[in-house]
């Protein structure tokens, strides 16, 4: 009898899905992780895109060193992740350095580094997650492409942030490697782009605040920050990236991200 | 051999006469030239042993044209480079590094012209790695340029290359007044290829490369071509005694795999060789294990334990015939990208211990500054007979010294010349006498090589400025 009612319950629940009028409360952790799946919806069918990148490190407020990047992705298909390559251009002694990332939804992501100077291909431990990239206030986890499946998330609040209305979720990585015990996300609610966050390190202390600024609209849908700017609270130091030259259906293929690309990138 | 070598330049340059307009055209429009110049001081502990200086000064020259066309389909790389010693005229040379054309396709592409490549997976010592000429003189990871079309498929199997080697290139060498040089030095200028070998043999490779699965990479690769690593015969000339670099054919095989879990690398490479003059295995397996930002910092630290072995024991070319290596790297991720690698490599049978030490970092954003230090902590001694009786026994007893080995007159008029210079005393002298007939009988019997480069210890500083 109760088995039954419970899967009377059951249908109910998928029904109300269906309909999309929810008719019991979402908890807090489904509302964020319905967040978070909704802007990746959003991002969805972006097929590929490509990017050059400035990389500003800065100590308090004085910039110290710069470095370019080239940046392409491929959009997953089905099940398959998404694959990205990096390129440096900039400082000199690192052109050519490349970097070359085929992500997975169930397992750990694969990432070739190509260092020109010695022509060789190595392949990287996916578990050196919390490290700075190349020397920078961003990780190694911020930088590299993360799906849905990385976090558990619980809605905390709607708030203001900078005039538009956010939702704030907060999300615990799945992954033990990785520099957080939580992030704290603005995402706003009608483009549910994430504006500001706030990475809360393994002692739980506040480590470092992202905001994202001059979102521009590609494609009719894909928004994109031009700037971001992440503070290391604890060193006083912050990066900060800019895209430019954002374009997207290039025409990119597989073929374009494997060792043989990763080694002629430019 | 001649004939199809010539067949596949003409077809070469035929590909390029017939698109000549449509291939030279973006050459000089929208290509990018980029250069750096290198600056290295190394000092010795020691004066040389044969007099050379304890300062070694050189300067290296290098600068890289690429352009690209057909919508990137197409790319073009030339790189010359020159190394200029200011002490070591034999170190002195200029390379073309790069020369290459690279036609992508869908899945496969084609490399035409000269390149270096990489293949291998440990650290201390690339077994597999056969493709280019190790440029001696220069350092230890550099290569000379290797002519060649490489075909690269991309399939659902793996990652298949094959190689056709245009030619051979000759290992570069100290001169008698460069440092880190063999006793005699070596007469680059007369190297002697067998009969099956030559300066312009067309040799061929093969790699094969895949994932076993989530965790596990392997390489699979042949080769067949002149061996790399020449053997060396002595030129019988007192007033001007020499080493002569002597080239073989060598058939190769070599396997890689390379074992990634969390902060843990299992490496592993060996080699099955028969050449014109043995056969032998050799192998290298290593584990390493990462730390990333150790004490809460940034810093990762890596360390690396290699155990490498040879079944040609102490007739195996370089020093690493059983040896364990072990090292620690450490990657400071901070915006100068500093770099520090410690090794260190005992041979548990000769007691041959030498540490490096190696630190990079760069200084302003265009400026580098490489530092490397090595020590040779105990100096390994080949196991030989006890006594100078013994020994001068066995030397008279080997077959270079039957009456039908074609040198035993020439190494008897040695012999004669050196007792003549030194007298006969020279034979019982304890310390003398047993390296003299050491070095002679390495000199003497063609069917060895030599691994008694001069074990100085020093430090070297590099200083390198990218345009």
């Amino acid at each position: 009898m109760f088995i039954k009612n419970n899967k009377i319950a059951g249908v109910l629940v998928s029904l109300s899905l269906l309909i999309g009028a929810p008719l019991y409360a979402e908890t807090p952790e489904e509302k964020g992780y319905n967040i978070f799946k909704e802007a990746e919806n959003r991002d969805e069918g972006f097929v590929d895109n490509e990017a050059e990148m400035l990389m500003i490190l800065m100590n308090k407020q004085e910039a110290t060193s710069e470095r370019e990047m080239s940046v392409k992705g491929l959009e997953g298909k089905g099940e398959e992740g998404d694959m990205s390559l990096m390129v440096f251009l900039s400082p000199r002694d690192q052109k050519g350095t490349a970097l070359l990332t085929h992500q997975h939804k169930d397992r750990d992501d694969d990432q070739w580094l190509y260092l020109p100077a010695l022509k060789r291909v190595k392949k990287i431990a996916s578990s050196k997650k919390s490290g700075p990239f190349m020397g920078s206030e961003f990780s190694f986890e911020d930088i590299g492409g993360q799906s849905i499946e990385d976090y558990t998330y619980k809605y905390l609040r709607d708030e203001n942030y900078e005039g538009q209305d956010c939702f704030v979720v907060e999300s615990y990585p799945v992954d033990k490697n990785s520099g957080y015990t939580r992030v704290v996300s603005w995402v706003d609610k009608e483009h549910y782009r994430t504006l500001k966050a706030e990475f809360y390190d393994r002692k739980k202390s506040h480590l470092k605040t992202l905001t994202a600024s001059g979102f521009k609209q590609y494609e009719g849908k894909f928004w994109r920050p031009s700037e971001m700017l992440m503070v290391n609270h604890q060193t006083g130091r912050s990066t900060v990236l800019k895209q430019n030259n954002i374009k997207f259906k290039t025409g990119l293929s597989e073929s374009d991200f494997n060792k043989n690309s990763l080694k002629r990138a430019r | 051999m001649n004939t199809i070598r010539s067949l596949l330049w003409l077809s070469i340059i035929g590909v390029y006469s017939s698109n000549a307009q449509a291939v030279l055209e973006p050459f000089f429009e929208q290509g990018e030239w980029t250069a750096e110049t290198g600056l290295e001081y190394r000092y010795f502990k020691d004066p040389g042993d044969y007099g050379q200086s304890q300062h070694a000064a050189a300067l290296r020259l290098s600068a890289e044209y690429y352009t690209s066309w057909n919508d990137d389909m197409d790319l073009f790389t030339f790189r010359p480079y020159l190394l200029a010693d200011f002490q070591d005229s034999e170190r002195t040379h200029f390379d073309i590094r790069e020369a290459l054309w690279i036609h992508v396709g869908e899945d496969w592409e084609l490399r035409s012209g000269i390149t270096r490549v990489f293949w291998g997976k440990t650290e201390f010592i690339n077994l597999v790695d056969v493709i280019n000429q190790q440029d001696l003189v220069d350092g230890d990871d550099e290569k000379l340029g290797q002519p060649m079309i490489n075909l690269s498929l991309v399939h659902d199997w793996g990652l298949f290359d094959f190689y056709l080697l245009l030619g051979f290139r000759e290992r570069t060498f100290p001169g008698p007044d460069g440092r880190l040089r063999t006793p005699l030095p070596v007469d680059t200028d007369n190297a002697r290829y067998s009969s099956d070998t030559g300066p312009n043999d067309v040799d061929w490779a093969v790699r094969w490369q895949r994932p076993v699965n989530d965790y596990v990479e392997m390489g699979l690769s042949l080769f067949s071509g002149v061996d790399r690593e020449p053997w060396y015969s002595f030129n019988f000339d007192l007033d001007n005694p020499m080493l002569v670099p002597n080239y073989h054919h060598k058939d190769q095989i070599g396997v890689e795999l390379e074992f990634l879990y969390e902060g843990w690398a299992v490496k592993f490479e060996s080699v099955g060789v028969r050449s014109e003059r043995e056969s032998y295995w050799a192998a290298v397996t290593g584990i390493e294990y990462s730390v990333y930002g150790i004490f809460g910092s940034n810093v990762d630290l890596t360390f690396i334990t290699e155990f490498m072995r040879d079944s040609r024991d102490e007739l195996a070319p370089g020093y690493l015939e059983h040896d364990i290596g072990l090292g620690g790297r450490f990657n400071f991720n901070d915006e100068f990208d500093t770099n520090m690698l410690g090794g260190f490599l005992w041979d548990p049978d000769t007691e041959e211990k030498v540490i490096s030490l190696e630190f990079e970092r760069r200084l302003y954003s265009d400026l580098k500054l490489e530092i490397q230090a090595v020590s040779v902590l105990e100096r390994g001694t080949p196991q030989v007979s006890d006594t100078n009786v013994q020994a001068i026994a066995a030397l008279i007893n080997s077959p270079v010294f039957g009456e039908d080995s074609f040198s035993y007159a020439e190494v008897v008029d040695f012999l004669a010349g050196l007792i003549q210079e030194e007298g006969l005393e020279f034979i019982f002298d304890p310390n003398f006498g047993l390296d003299v007939l050491q070095e002679v009988q390495r000199m003497s019997d063609t069917s060895r090589k030599i691994s008694v480069i001069e074990s100085d210890d020093y430090i070297q500083f590099k200083l390198t400025y990218y345009y």
